[in-house]
C-alpha cells in the first residue's frame, strides 16, 4: 500500500534520513521506533509532503506521491496527527474537526456522519465541542488531533508520538482507540518512543537510529530481541 | 459639543479608511509573518486607478454618479487585487524559502517600484477627484450638520468590514485562511492548499486597500503619488494597535487611530495630527507590543 524506497532527506547540510526503505501493507498497524532525533517525524512529514526527499521514491497504492503537494496527498487518503498535536488552539473543537474534513467539503452528509462517529469514539470531545481547543487538556488535545486526522476518511493514518507527555492511564485508552481504528480498516503507521506499548500493539516494526534503518520485523520478534530489550525496553 | 460630534464622525470615517488598509497588512502578516511594505503603494495605485476611471474616462458621464462610484470601486478592487497577486508571485513567492531579510528587502524594492511607476504614469503633481462626486449635502445629527460624504465613507467601510468578518469566520475558505495563519504546517496536513491561501490573501488585502484609495480620493478630493507612505504607516500603526495578524484587531485599531488623530488635531493642534500616529506607534511597541488584543511583532520584523 505504501512503499518508501531509498528515501534520503536532509535539512541543509545535515542528513536526517539515509536510504530508508519501508513497506506497509493494507490493513497493517506498523510502528516506527527510535530515540529522539532518529528521524521518525521526518519520515512522516516526508510521506505527508511537508518535507521533500533528496532522493528515492514514495508510492501509495501505485501512485507516486513524493512529487505531489501536501493537499493532494491528503486527498489520496493519507492524513497525520503530528507530533505535539498542533490543534488550532484559537478555534473550537468542532471547527478543528471540520478543518480535518477540508478535502471532503463536497460531501456534507458524510462529514456529519463522520463527526458523529468521532464523537462516539471520543465522548469527551462531544462534551467540549464548542470550547476553544487550546483550553483542552493534553489528552483531549491528542484525541482531537486523532479525530481531526480521521475526518478526511483516510486509508492511511500517520500518528506521531500520540503518547507524548500523557498520563499512563490516558495513554492506555488512546492506544486502545488506535487499535480500534486499525481494526475498523484504517492502515496505521504509529511513531513512538514508548517502544514497549507500541510493539504490543503493532503487527510489524521498524527501528531507526540517527537516520538509518537499524532493524525491521514482526513486532513480537522485536519484543523478544535482546538488543531491542536492552536499548529500547530498558531490560538489562 | 459641536467639535466633539464633528471630530467623532470625522475620526470614524478616516479610521474606517485606515482599517480597510490595515486589514491588508494584518492578513498578509497572519499567514506569512511578513510585513508587505508595498501595501501602502497598492493603496495609492487604487486611488489612481479610481482617478483614471472617474476623471480621465469620465465614467459618471455614461452611467450616472451612483453607478459610476460602484463600478469604479469594483474595478479598482479587481485591478488592485490583481496587482497584489502579481506582487506575491514576483516579489515574495520565489523567496519563500529564503531568510526573512531577503523578503523585507524585496518588499521595500516593490514599494519603490510601485511609487515610481505611479509617478511615471500619472505624474508627480496632485490629482483631483471630481468635486461633488457625492452630493455636497449635510445630514442633521444631534443638532449638528454632518457632511453626507462622511457618513457614506463610514458606512461603506463598516459594511465591507462586516462582510470580511463573516467571510473569515463563517466560510470554508475563511476557515482555511485562519487555520493557515495559526499553523501553516498543520493547515497543510488538513489538506489545505496554503500556497493558494497566501495568493488569496494577497488579492483580498490589496483589493480592500485599493478601495480605501478610492475612498480617500472621494473624501479629500486630492491624491498624490506618495500618499501610500503616510497612509501605509498609519494603517500599519492601526494594525499594530489591534495586534498584527488579528483581523478584528485591525478594524478596531483603524477606528481607534482615526478617533485619536481627529481629537488630537482638534484639541491639541492640527500640526500634531501625523505626529500623534507615531507617538501611538512607539508607545504601543514599547508598552504593549502584542497590541490591545494579542500577537507580538517587534522581533518578527
Ligand atoms: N526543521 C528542521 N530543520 C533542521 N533540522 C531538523 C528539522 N527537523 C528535524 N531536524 C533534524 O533532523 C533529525 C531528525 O529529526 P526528527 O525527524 O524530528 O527525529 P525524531 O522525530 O525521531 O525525534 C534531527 O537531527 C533533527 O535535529
Ligand atoms: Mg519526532
Amino acid at each position: 500500500m505504501l512503499e518508501l524506497k531509498d528515501i534520503s532527506v536532509s535539512y541543509g547540510p545535515v542528513g536526517a534520513l539515509h536510504n530508508l526503505t519501508i513497506n506497509v501493507a493494507p490493513g497493517e498497524l506498523v510502528t516506527i521506533l527510535g530515540a529522539n532525533g532518529a528521524g521518525k517525524s521526518t519520515t512522516l512529514m516526508t510521506i505527508s509532503g511537508l518535507v521533500r526527499p533528496q532522493s528515492g521514491s514514495i508510492h501509495f497504492s501505485g501512485t507516486r506521491i513524493d512529487t505531489l503537494r501536501s493537499h493532494e496527498i491528503v486527498k489520496l487518503g493519507i492524513t497525520q496527527a503530528p507530533e505535539g498535536r498542533r490543534v488550532f488552539g484559537p478555534l473550537t473543537v468542532r471547527e478543528n474537526l471540520l478543518l480535518g474534513a477540508f478535502t471532503r467539503s463536497g460531501h456534507p452528509r458524510e462529514v456529519e456522519k463522520r463527526l458523529d462517529w468521532i464523537f462516539t469514539m471520543f465522548p469527551r470531545l462531544k462534551e467540549r465541542k464548542d470550547q476553544m481547543s487550546g483550553t483542552l487538556s493534553g489528552g483531549e488535545q491528542q484525541m482531537l488531533a486523532i479525530g481531526r486526522a480521521l475526518m478526511a476518511e483516510p486509508r492511511l493514518l500517520l500518528l506521531d508520538e500520540p503518547s507524548l507527555g500523557l498520563a499512563p492511564l490516558i495513554v492506555k485508552s488512546i492506544f486502545k482507540t488506535i487499535k480500534d481504528i486499525n481494526q475498523a480498516g484504517v492502515t496505521v503507521i504509529l511513531v513512538e518512543q514508548n517502544a514497549k506499548a507500541a510493539l504490543k500493539l503493532a503487527d510489524r516494526a521498524y527501528v531507526l537510529e540517527v537516520g538509518h534503518l537499524r532493524m525491521e520485523g514482526p513486532a513480537q520478534d522485536l519484543l523478544d530481541d535482546p538488543m531491542v530489550q536492552k536499548t529500547y525496553l530498558g531490560v538489562s | 459639543m459641536e467639535v466633539f460630534i464633528q471630530q467623532t464622525t470625522n475620526g470614524l470615517a478616516v479610521g474606517g479608511i485606515y482599517a480597510l488598509i490595515a486589514l491588508g497588512y494584518t492578513m498578509v502578516y497572519g499567514v506569512l509573518k511578513l510585513i508587505n511594505f508595498a501595501h501602502g503603494d497598492l493603496f495609492a495605485l487604487g486611488a489612481y486607478l479610481g482617478f483614471t476611471l472617474l476623471v480621465s474616462f469620465g465614467l459618471a458621464g455614461y452611467v450616472g454618479m451612483v453607478s459610476a462610484i460602484l463600478i469604479c470601486s469594483l474595478m479598482v478592487m479587481v485591478f488592485s487585487g490583481l496587482a497584489g497577486y502579481l506582487l506575491e508571485r514576483v516579489a515574495y513567492r520565489p523567496l519563500r524559502n529564503s531568510d526573512r531579510i531577503s523578503a523585507v528587502v524585496s518588499a521595500l524594492g516593490a514599494s519603490i517600484f510601485f511609487q515610481n511607476a505611479i509617478m511615471l504614469v500619472w505624474g508627480a503633481q496632485y490629482r483631483s477627484y471630481p468635486a461633488g462626486i457625492i452630493p455636497n449635502l449635510t445630514i442633521s445629527f444631534a443638532g449638528q450638520n454632518i457632511p453626507l460624504i462622511r457618513i457614506f465613507v463610514l458606512v461603506a467601510s463598516v459594511v465591507i468590514m462586516l462582510i470580511l468578518y463573516f467571510f473569515i469566520n463563517r466560510t470554508r475558505i475563511g476557515m482555511a485562511i485562519r487555520a493557515s495563519a495559526i499553523d501553516q504546517g498543520a493547515a497543510r496536513l488538513m489538506g489545505i492548499d496554503v500556497r493558494s491561501v497566501i495568493a488569496l490573501v494577497f488579492i483580498i488585502g490589496p483589493a480592500l486597500g485599493g478601495l480605501a484609495g478610492v475612498m480617500v480620493g472621494i473624501y479629500y478630493g486630492q491624491i498624490n503619488f506618495n500618499m501610500g507612505q503616510m497612509y501605509g504607516l498609519k494603517a500599519f500603526t492601526a494594525a499594530i494597535i489591534g495586534g498584527i495578524g488579528n483581523i478584528p484587531g485591525a478594524m478596531l485599531g483603524g477606528l481607534l487611530l482615526g478617533l485619536v488623530e481627529a481629537f488630537g488635531a482638534a484639541y491639541i493642534s492640527l500640526a500634531w495630527r501625523d505626529a500623534i500616529t507615531f507617538i501611538v506607534l512607539i508607545l504601543i511597541l514599547v508598552v504593549r507590543p502584542t497590541g490591545i488584543l494579542r500577537e507580538r511583532v517587534a522581533e518578527k520584523l
